[in-house]
């Protein structure tokens, strides 16, 4: 259906226009972002532009938005027209009518507590009256069913919704583009939907809104029937078409280790009809009742947003109060000191800036050396500040000083959230080797291609409880 | 309460602190915490908070009391006297300092918990844009960072604990966790900012609120009655 209507009016105007556009971040540095970039998108098209990290995807949606060169970078040369007109030149008013924009992190996108404040924002830098308003707000909400959406606090919708909620901010600004810079980084498939219905909703009453769309992962598009468009490394273009890119999937990056010789070994940490609390005055929320890590194991943690990973693992860490028992080495991990366990346990978490200790990568990765920052292709920037990493480096330099703090539990906290294949694929090749040697590995995911590949064992968090399932039955 | 003007409520309650700093007089002092109470109860705000605000508030003021007290305004050395006649030995007017200082530290706690219990910040925050002239970008900012804290404290605990697990004995006074927590918080505010400027904002243009507030004739009467009692002392 969506492809009907795209072919009806691509016989339109250009919606968006960039010619020759060559971009930077440092006007002296000698990398560009993105070299000689031409595209030309004609109005109410559907546009997926594919590519792995670092090759500009989210730097070219930030350009087409007029946000760059303003808030960052030089733009070398060419243009980026929107609706005939160079959007750098117009100011952010004059912006929003031709162009509107769904971002990355679903928490730092409002201003407001709640989607009705937030369109009213909208709505007042639109310079709309104040009695029309609300009006516009309910028939909005009536023409999408998003009413329950409206009130409730930012605080308490999930990732899912919140991105929902952007979406709607976007839409309600009636802009002729609409920008989606990869809206499911870190989304399970069953919250990816309403998004997606909600935008299908718009194209069937919008056949005009070009919908521009930025992702690494191809399978979240194909609902929409779009046209393809796959970059390479500085924006170059790879293919461009209709027809569904062929993309390589974990599986084409993965050798598969041996088989840890190791893993019959006495498993030294047990869950023993354990009762997770997420505080002490709280109900559990989770109950393990008997699981067991062995070394070389490489165990995956799969549950939907919200079930108690996170909880799990900082219960591991001794921060959250349980019942039952949990034992390292038979040793009660309630009874050990936090300094003990940390050395018996590490954790990598979402956001690995949180974590960085030293002013270089290299003092960061210590005592790690070159080599090992070579293997994950981080040799070149050794002696960077680990924050001018991209989110996927810093993450695969968390994961190396784990590594070298040598503790025998390694947890991960969503290693995929803001990913490519290849980034995830050395990441999890990189700790394959070493659950070789005898380290252990529990990270959580929601993505099951990586679960079934990688893992020797699987958890399931399931109505509260938490059980070892067969990796066949997956 | 809810109904007076944000704008005006600030600005009467802070002349109101500004004065009764001055104010000897033990009633007109209370008659201000008794007002506030008042005020407070009718608009429903009694709860928890309040006690929660209470308590150290009463901590402060009973020990400034009892300071006072013990060495009061003249100047004497009261321990001269024997332990057991302590406070009787204290004279009158020392007590009547004492208590008139102790009710103004709780007519200043009673003045804060008026205004921050009864104001919506949004309401707050649109007022100073619309009666005092803030700029659009400050005011905007303001919030965006306030519906930021949960995020900021959230990411703040985990720092620190991230750095523990590195190994890393932290201190209560420990800048490291400060400094991530500072550097992220740049990341974000840059985000934000990205964010409200592709929503058409832009702090110059003419925008038009959902929230139209205007000073009334009630918002002065308010105001006037709440310096009146503050500046009682000096005529009574």
């Amino acid at each position: 259906m969506p492809s009907l209507l795209i072919q009806k009016t691509a016989m339109g105007n250009n919606a968006c226009l960039i010619d020759d556009v060559t971009f930077r971040y440092f006007e002296k540095s000698e990398r560009n972002i993105l070299e000689h970039f031409s595209l030309s998108i004609k109005e109410g098209e559907t546009v997926v532009i594919l590519g792995d990290s670092g090759c500009g995807k989210s730097t070219l949606a930030n350009l087409i938005c007029g946000l760059y060169p303003e808030n960052g970078g030089f733009l070398i040369n060419g243009s980026v027209k929107v609706d005939g007109i160079e959007i750098k030149n117009l100011p952010p008013r004059k912006r929003r009518e031709k162009i509107s924009i769904v971002f990355q992190n679903p928490d730092l996108q409002f201003c407001m507590s709640n989607l009705r404040d937030e369109l009213r924002f909208c709505l007042e830098n639109a310079a709309v009256e104040a009695k029309e308003m609300d009006r516009r707000i309910e028939a909005f909400a009536a023409a999408y069913s998003i009413s329950s959406l409206l009130d409730r606090p930012f605080q308490t919708l999930s990732g899912g919704e919140k991105q929902k909620a952007s979406l709607c901010v976007a839409m309600i600004q009636e802009s002729k583009v609409l920008v989606l810079d990869e809206p499911f980084a870190n989304l399970d498939t069953a919250s990816r939907d309403p998004f997606l219905d909600l935008l299908k909703q718009k194209r069937l009453k919008n056949p005009e809104t070009t919908i521009i769309a930025i992702d690494h992962r191809a399978g979240n598009w194909t609902g929409l029937s779009p046209r393809w468009v796959v970059l390479g490394d500085k924006g170059k273009i790879i293919s461009d078409g209709t027809s569904f890119p062929h993309l390589k999937t974990y599986s084409a990056y993965f050798t598969p280790v041996p088989a840890p010789t190791l893993s019959d070994a006495d498993s030294f940490l047990k869950f023993r009809g354990t009762l997770i609390k997420p505080g002490k005055k709280e109900k559990a929320i989770l109950e393990a009742t008997d699981l067991s890590v062995k070394p070389g194991d490489m165990i995956v943690l799969l549950g939907p947003s919200g079930s108690g990973k996170t909880t799990l693992f900082l219960t591991l860490l001794g921060i959250k109060p349980y019942e039952g028992s949990i034992t390292i080495d038979d040793k009660e991990l309630r009874k050990q000191k936090k300094k003990d366990i940390y050395r018996d346990i590490g954790i990598v978490f979402q956001n690995p800036a949180n974590q960085f200790i030293a002013s270089t990568v290299l003092d960061e990765a210590k005592p790690a050396d070159i080599e090992l920052l070579a293997s994950f292709g981080l040799a070149n920037y050794s002696r960077y500040s680990p924050y001018m990493l991209s989110q996927g480096q810093q993450r695969k330099l968390g994961v190396i000083s784990m590594i070298a703090g040598k503790q025998r539990l390694l947890l991960l906290d969503e290693p995929t959230y803001g990913q490519d294949t290849p980034s995830t694929a050395a990441i999890m090749k990189c700790l394959a080797e070493r659950t070789g040697k005898g380290l252990s590995v529990i990270f959580s995911t929601h993505d099951e291609e990586l679960a079934s590949l990688y893992a020797n064992k699987i958890w399931r968090i399931r109505n509260g409880r938490i059980y070892e399932t067969d990796k066949s039955i997956g | 309460m809810r109904q007076i003007n944000p704008s005006v409520k600030v600005i009467a309650i802070l002349a109101s602190a500004l004065i009764i700093s001055f104010s000897p007089s033990v009633f007109w002092n209370a008659a201000i915490v008794v007002v506030c109470f008042a005020s407070l109860l009718i608009s429903g705000c009694m709860s928890r908070k309040v006690l929660n605000v209470l308590l150290p508030a009463t901590l402060a003021s009973l020990s400034i009391f009892m300071a006072l007290l013990l060495r009061g305004s003249s100047g004497k050395e009261v321990f001269e006297s024997s332990g057991n006649f302590l406070v009787s030995a204290s004279s009158a007017s020392d007590i009547g300092d004492a208590a008139a200082v102790a009710l103004r530290i709780y007519a200043y706690a009673f003045l804060g918990m008026l205004f921050s219990f009864t104001t919506d910040p949004q309401a707050f925050v649109y007022s100073l844009m619309q009666q005092c002239h803030l700029s659009a970008e400050f005011a905007y900012g303001v919030l965006a960072a306030w519906n930021l804290l949960p995020m900021i404290r959230r990411e703040y605990s985990q720092t620190k604990l991230a750095i523990e697990v590195r190994g890393l004995k932290l201190w209560p006074w420990s800048l490291k966790p400060l400094s991530t927590a500072l550097v992220n918080s740049l990341h974000w505010a840059e985000n934000v900012a990205m964010a409200m400027e592709s929503k058409g904002f832009d702090g110059k243009a003419d925008r038009t609120y959902y929230l139209n507030l205007h000073v009334r004739y009630q918002d002065f009467v308010w105001a006037i009655f709440m310096i009146a009692i503050s500046m009682a002392w000096i005529w009574f």
